[in-house]
């Protein structure tokens, strides 16, 4: 497989980027083939994961966080449940029904020395802060050690997992994610994680981002087109098809 | 086929549901969701066929008795003198409507037995209109989960109650499902898991949710046959019937 820095020269040379002073320096490259490497991959696992698809073609792009420290904050009032939460470790591909998050699992090692074989098998199961009052009025749904909850939710600006129903002394978990590259910490001497078969979507969807920046007026006298030259075209985004991959949501479509 | 006692883990059938569904890691609807469906399947089914029997003992502490389990019918309910083990006197109870206890002496009901004072209800007894119940009378109310007995049951150790109960004894908890209701159970489960998962394939999921609709429905479907495995009668059975029926009277 290509590493980024092939992609991002291949994408420079064919758009005549080379130049010290190109509009559009490696670095930004790198960010857009990022973005189209994340929107690509995310299309990608939205069918491995979706309705149609057992699960399994997916598994090669999860990765395992083992013993992740998890927090927990005790209530004693009705208002609010005693849970746990974690701080998600990585960013994660935002796929339909949180399917970015593979699973979450008691972390086999560190859970308490009272916890029976049933319970450190228990599967958890992913579900919304507005659902948690109806589950915990449910006999049968409630959360309990043995069927724990995870849902996600932002705290000041802090992506975190809650947990609720799980025993307080756990305290840690192990986290299967599917983790969208960030331009922060990828290496651009690494590989790219596609397959083989959406590189070239990968560098058609870069080139028409990065062909977008050459179609923005530089140096205008004005921005309304008055000092264009007569007759002089304006560059336009090629027409693409519907069914081009800058154009397919990520939500698959029945 | 009543006399059988294999189980199956409840996580059994739940799982052969969900790959159906393809949902086999629970990812979609969550292990819970699969868990309440197989209940309400088994408790259907104990509905439908009163298989579900159990006993219960339980010490007989005052006059109205808190009935510990998840009790749908009446089988049988008995006071008996002796220990948690061993059974000296047993004496059939019978339930009588209307009767309740407030916790101490007497009870309220519409009849009495002595109802000398209601002029338009005939009293009860062979030696005159003032007569109480007869001691070996045994009977109690069935009233909100409870047992409200008669002075006569208070003179017994212990209460024995032989009930139907809902394939459960407790929520929440995984539990054992009969062997002869497997296959209703995981075309009751796939059928809501279907109609829980339809909008996202809504056109793969409704000829599933068609074919297991009739599997519910069918003469031949799981769950009538379910019933029909449940409800015909072992060579045991039969032999036992013949003799109950001809030589030893009622059961």
């Amino acid at each position: 497989m290509p590493t980024y820095n092939e992609i991002i020269s291949d994408i420079a040379v064919a758009l005549g980027f080379t130049h010290d002073d190109s509009l559009l320096g490696r670095n930004a490259l790198g960010a857009i083939v990022i973005n189209a490497e994340n929107k690509l991959s995310g299309q990608d696992l939205a069918n491995d994961l979706g309705p149609a698809s057992s699960g399994v073609a997916a598994q090669d792009r999860l990765t395992t966080f083992p013993a992740v420290p998890v927090i927990y904050t005790e209530n004693t009032n009705d208002v609010e449940w005693a849970h746990h939460y974690v701080i998600l470790p990585a960013t994660v591909h935002d796929i339909a029904n949180g399917a970015g998050i593979g699973f979450v699992r008691y972390h086999r090692p560190s859970i308490p020395v009272n916890c029976p074989p049933s319970v450190a098998r228990a599967t958890f199961t992913q579900t919304s802060l507005g659902s948690l009052s109806a589950l915990y009025d449910h006999p049968m749904q409630r959360p309990s050690p043995s069927q724990p909850y995870f849902c996600r939710a932002l705290d000041n600006g802090q992506e975190r997992i809650y947990i609720f129903g799980m025993d307080p002394q756990v305290s840690k978990l192990l986290l299967g994610l599917y983790v969208a590259n960030s331009y922060l910490t990828v290496d651009f001497n690494s590989e790219i994680r596609l397959p083989p078969a959406r590189i070239f979507d990968l560098k058609r969807l870069a080139m028409q981002m990065s062909f977008w920046s050459m179609t923005i007026p530089q140096e205008r006298l004005k921005n309304d087109g008055r000092d264009m030259e007569p007759g002089q075209q304006v560059n336009a985004p090629p027409i693409i098809s519907v069914n081009d991959p800058a154009m397919v949501s990520n939500i698959p479509q029945q | 086929m009543s006399e059988s006692n294999i189980t199956i883990p409840v996580g059994m059938v739940i799982l052969d549901a969900a790959q159906v569904v393809g949902d086999a890691d629970f990812r979609r609807l969550g292990r819970p969701f699969y868990l309440s469906a197989a209940q309400r399947a088994v408790r259907k089914m104990c509905m439908d066929t009163m298989s579900d029997r159990h006993v219960i003992t339980i010490p007989i502490e005052g006059p109205i008795v808190d009935i510990p389990a998840m009790v749908m019918d009446y089988n049988g309910v008995y006071v008996y003198n002796g220990t948690t083990c061993d059974v000296n006197k047993s004496q059939r109870v019978r339930i009588k409507k209307n009767m309740h206890r407030l916790g101490g002496h007497g009870y309220i009901a519409n009849d009495k037995w002595n109802n000398h004072h209601d002029p338009l209800q005939y009293s009860h007894g062979t030696w005159g209109w003032n007569q109480e119940p007869p001691r070996d009378l045994f009977f109690a109310g069935s009233y909100q989960g409870q047992l409200h007995l008669s002075d006569s049951c208070l003179n017994f150790n212990f209460l024995h109650v032989d009930y139907n109960g809902i394939g459960v004894t407790s929520y929440g908890e995984d539990f054992e499902v009969p062997d002869w209701m497997r296959e209703a159970v995981i075309d009751f489960i796939i059928l809501r898991a279907a109609e829980a998962l339809e909008r996202q394939d809504p056109r793969h999921l409704g000829q599933v949710i068609a074919r297991k609709q009739n599997e519910m429905l069918a003469p031949n479907g799981s769950w009538r046959e379910a019933q029909w495995y449940v409800r015909r009668m072992s060579k045991q059975k039969r032999q036992d019937t013949i003799e109950m029926m001809f030589r030893l009277g009622h059961a």
